[in-house]
């Protein structure tokens, strides 16, 4: 099997191609954890070079045409040397064109990895559909919950917060970008940054610093992570009579937001987005194949 | 000019560097010393896709930090972001706790002379101590158009002590961190070498005229590296700043300056335009730790004996006075020499007085630590034998004591070599007595009529004739004999 | 720019502070953008007040796992040279950047 990287993804003594300029000639001495474990699985990564990109699967969330998706349950596959966007949502995700192709993958990639210690024991996953009858699937479609209109906002906001952290290492003085022209060191790290990020980055890293500073903390930053606890407690009462939910694909942003916020898995398959509870992917497996026929 | 109406007040914000063998969120080695950069990776210099893991064996120490302080420690504890861009600080934030300190509301007790010379103890009130990583160094001078980057340093955990405002003068200042340091070299928590920047210490300070409850403009001063800056730079300050309030000659506002021990001076740290906000939140990597009380308990019994806790024992167990027994126990070595020299030679007052008076006067001599000097209490021991012994006299141990520190000498085989076993015959020391008497009669003279300390002169003038190796007692003897029964 | 006040919509917004504090610079069509950005979402963001979130804990990170802690081993796996490979300037083993005066 070849598997394409997304850019987030590092591979050791390659160039690192994010669409950011920043990165364009760091090559760092380590690859992300899933490249060595797909390697070590006898597998193949196609890593993306100017001139050809392959097709085939790729390793990162795009907006698919066809095909299918697997979200797996945050603190399942390793973030190692895969650059942090907002690390409490982020998750390595497989993209493939059927299910059976996308967990075989995931199956290689979850697990333990010495270099993160954040991941939950191997024990606890289950990937395999077999047990599942689909008929005692209990599914809720598009359901009403009293927080839906904040997951966006709370969405946007914690993930500003923290994407505009995780990208401050990126200042042309240690690696990455370094523009020509420069009077002093202020005037080279905002040179850098300004040159090489794209105004959505920038903008993002604008509300985080927003919804930070001092006189927002409180009422934005802590507000919204509150009440992301508010909307964790209703979607596990949601969980408590129903094993999926199922969403519309033009839901796609909300359903992006509750996944991030809460780290429950899903599967996107033809025109849906399937959730489950954390470490329930083998319901997702299992109701998903069905609608694959 | 001297302004008795007014008062200094002050807090301190001591930095520690904890005596761990690796960083706080990485594996590199967190050793003082090494070439620049030798001691880095991919984390700490701020490269992509590394999560941190924290380093227990600096938690443990940031709660031996607490107890010896006598402070509460957390039920759980998290880390934060603060955020603002440096050279010195390779992923764009510090890692450190804003929202859940793991230690607060100690107390450090210290010991200052009041007015009247005598003895007072003060508790200085602790605000609270939390853990964070330090930052890289910058090195300047190496290269006209550059500053270079030691990164080291960077991610190596610290806790930071705050006080409250409890200051009110450069010896409490002074004996507070003296004794911080103590507590910490005895719990194993630091080294605390100010010299290698293990503590670091930045003053907080204002001045009040005495009776005023309002506190003063509080204004930083960093940048002090010994115990001798910190003072030279308070008393500087407290005289800038009452000189600003009385003649209006500048005004005080609130800043952080620099203090330019070679000036003796202090400097504006360059403002920024506007006070930085460093927008600190909680580090989603790093998962929150719950300290449950049978792990601080655990802690707790692993500490080794603390200074007073050895100070009491040493008193009972050695039979030492309380003055004795406090120079030995303020410094972790110097105890832990003396226990080993008593060991061998089983005479703690022999070993206690030569540490005491000869040790430390050649090591405060050389400019050093007790810390930083190697010596074998097995040839102290020996040596302690010998005098004990009747072999050699004391002056003639004193001079081999310094070979033992200076040259590791052998005593026994140095006494050898330099034939200085002591001359003890009766009749050799007599007549050497008879000698000195008979050759200075004005002394005789002086003696008699009250002057002792003519006395000495005789025993001067015997040991010459004895090359130094008349037994000292005997001489005194037969010397008294003569001198005071003499008619 | 206005004054703050969550209800009637209007907010304060110091753009040229953020850009300092995230040490970057805008064009001036990102300007424009920026702000409309900004009202787009600052409205949304002062949406959720009305949420009762009174003795609510903030989450943090949606994973139950703590104590997450290693021994304290030191150990070494890159070269020096290694970590200097993608350094924009480096000289005698220490990383260079402009000269920075104090």
């Amino acid at each position: 099997m070849k598997i394409d990287l997304d850019e987030n993804i590092l591979v050791k003594g390659r160039y690192c191609l994010t669409g950011s300029k920043m990165l364009y000639n760091f090559k760092p001495p380590y690859s992300a954890a899933v490249v060595e474990k797909i390697l070590k699985a006898g597998m193949f990564v196609a890593v993306k070079s100017l001139d050809n990109a392959d097709a085939g699967l790729s390793l990162i969330f795009r907006n698919i045409k066809d095909g299918v998706n697997i979200k797996p349950t945050y603190g399942t596959v390793s973030r190692f040397g895969v650059i942090a966007n907002a690390s409490s949502m982020d998750s390595v995700r497989v993209n493939a064109k059927n299910l059976d192709d996308a967990f075989t993958v995931l199956s290689v990639i979850a697990g333990s990895d010495k270099n993160d210690p954040t991941l939950y024991p191997a024990e606890k996953y289950n990937y395999s559909p077999e047990n599942i009858n689909i008929s005692e699937l209990k599914i809720i479609e598009s359901p009403d919950f009293k927080l839906k209109d904040c997951l966006l906002p709370v969405e946007k906001i914690i993930s500003s917060a923290e994407f505009s952290a995780n990208i401050s290492r990126f200042d042309g003085l240690n690696f990455g970008f370094r523009p020509e022209n420069y009077k002093n060191i202020n005037e080279l790290i905002i040179d850098s940054r300004s040159e090489c990020f794209d105004y959505q980055t920038k903008f993002k890293a604008l509300t985080g610093a927003y919804v930070l500073s001092e006189d927002n903390f409180e009422k934005y930053y802590l507000k919204a992570a509150k009440i992301r606890r508010l909307i964790k407690r209703e979607l596990d009462g949601i969980f408590d009579n129903f094993d999926i939910i199922a969403l519309p694909i033009e839901n796609l942003d909300i359903a992006e937001a509750l996944i991030n916020l809460t780290g429950f898995p899903a599967v996107i398959i033809k025109d849906k987005i399937l959730i489950s509870k954390e470490f329930e992917e083998n319901k997702l497996y299992a109701l998903g194949r069905s609608l694959e026929k | 000019m001297s302004y008795n109406n007014y008062e200094i007040v002050m807090g301190i914000e001591v930095h520690v560097e904890l005596a761990v063998n690796s960083k706080l969120f990485c594996s590199c080695s967190a050793k003082f010393g090494a070439e620049p950069n030798e001691n880095t990776c991919p984390s700490c210099l701020g490269m992509p896709g590394f999560i941190p893991h924290l380093n227990k064996n600096a938690v443990e120490l940031a709660i031996k930090a607490g107890l010896v302080t006598n402070s509460e420690i957390a039920e759980r504890i998290t880390f934060d972001k603060k955020n603002y861009f440096y050279p010195d600080l390779p992923s764009g934030y510090q890692t450190t706790q804003w929202f859940s300190p793991i230690c607060q509301n100690g107390g450090v007790e210290i010991e200052i002379k009041n007015k009247n010379n005598e003895t007072e103890t003060k508790i200085i009130n602790l605000k609270q101590i939390h853990i964070e990583e330090d930052a890289g160094k910058l090195v300047h001078g190496l290269n006209q158009s550059v500053s270079t980057v030691d990164y080291n340093r960077a991610g190596v955990p610290l806790i930071e002590i705050v006080s409250q405002p409890d200051f009110r003068s450069s010896e409490e200042v002074v004996a507070y961190l003296q004794k911080l340091r103590s507590l910490f070299i005895y719990a194993g928590v630091s080294d605390c070498k100010m010299h290698e920047g293990s503590m670091r210490a930045d003053i907080n300070i204002s001045v009040r005229k005495i009776g005023d409850i309002k506190l003063g403009t509080r204004i930083e001063i960093k940048n002090m590296n010994s115990l001798k800056a910190i003072v030279n730079a308070i008393e500087y300050e407290k005289e800038r700043q009452i000189e600003a309030l009385e003649t209006g000659c500048e005004e005080l506002i609130q800043e952080t300056r620099r203090w330019d021990e070679e000036k003796n001076e202090s400097f504006s740290m360059r403002t920024k335009e506007d006070a930085t906000d460093y927008r600190y939140f909680p580090h989603a990597e790093v998962m929150p730790v719950a300290i449950p009380k049978e792990w601080i308990e655990d802690i707790k019994a692993s500490l080794p004996e603390l200074a007073h806790q050895k100070l009491e024992r040493f008193i009972k167990q050695y039979n030492l006075s309380g003055y004795d027994a406090k120079i030995l126990t303020e410094n972790k070595r110097l105890s832990e020499l003396f226990e080993e020299t008593t060991d061998y030679c089983g005479n703690p007052k022999e070993a206690a007085n030569w540490l005491i008076v000869e040790l430390l006067n050649l090591v405060r001599n050389d400019g050093k630590e007790i810390e930083d000097i190697k010596i074998d209490c097995r040839k102290i021991a020996s040596l302690i034998k010998s005098v004990l012994g009747n072999i050699i006299n004391r002056p003639s141990a004193k001079e081999i004591f310094e070979k033992i520190y200076k040259e590791d000498a052998d005593p026994e085989e140095y006494i050898k070599e330099n034939n200085l076993g002591m001359i003890s015959n009766r009749d050799l020391l007599y007549k050497a007595c008879e000698e000195a008497v008979a050759g200075d009669p004005d002394g005789v003279k002086k003696y008699k009529n009250g002057n002792i300390k003519v006395f000495g002169s005789f025993v001067g003038s015997v040991m010459r004739k004895m090359k130094g190796k008349a037994n000292t007692d005997i001489v005194n003897g037969i010397l008294k004999e003569m001198l005071d029964g003499d008619i | 720019m206005s004054f703050n006040e969550f209800d009637t919509g209007i907010y304060y917004l110091n753009l040229d502070k953020l850009k300092s504090l995230v040490k970057i610079e805008l064009t001036e069509e990102e300007e424009i953008a920026a702000g409309n950005y900004f009202d787009f979402w600052v409205e949304k963001f002062n949406g959720l007040k009305k949420i009762d979130t009174e003795n609510i804990e903030p989450l943090i990170n949606v994973s139950s796992l703590e104590n997450i802690m290693r021994e304290d081993t030191a150990y070494k796996i890159f070269t020096r040279e290694e970590l200097l490979e993608n350094a924009p300037e480096h000289c005698d083993g220490y990383f260079a950047v402009p000269r920075i005066i104090e």
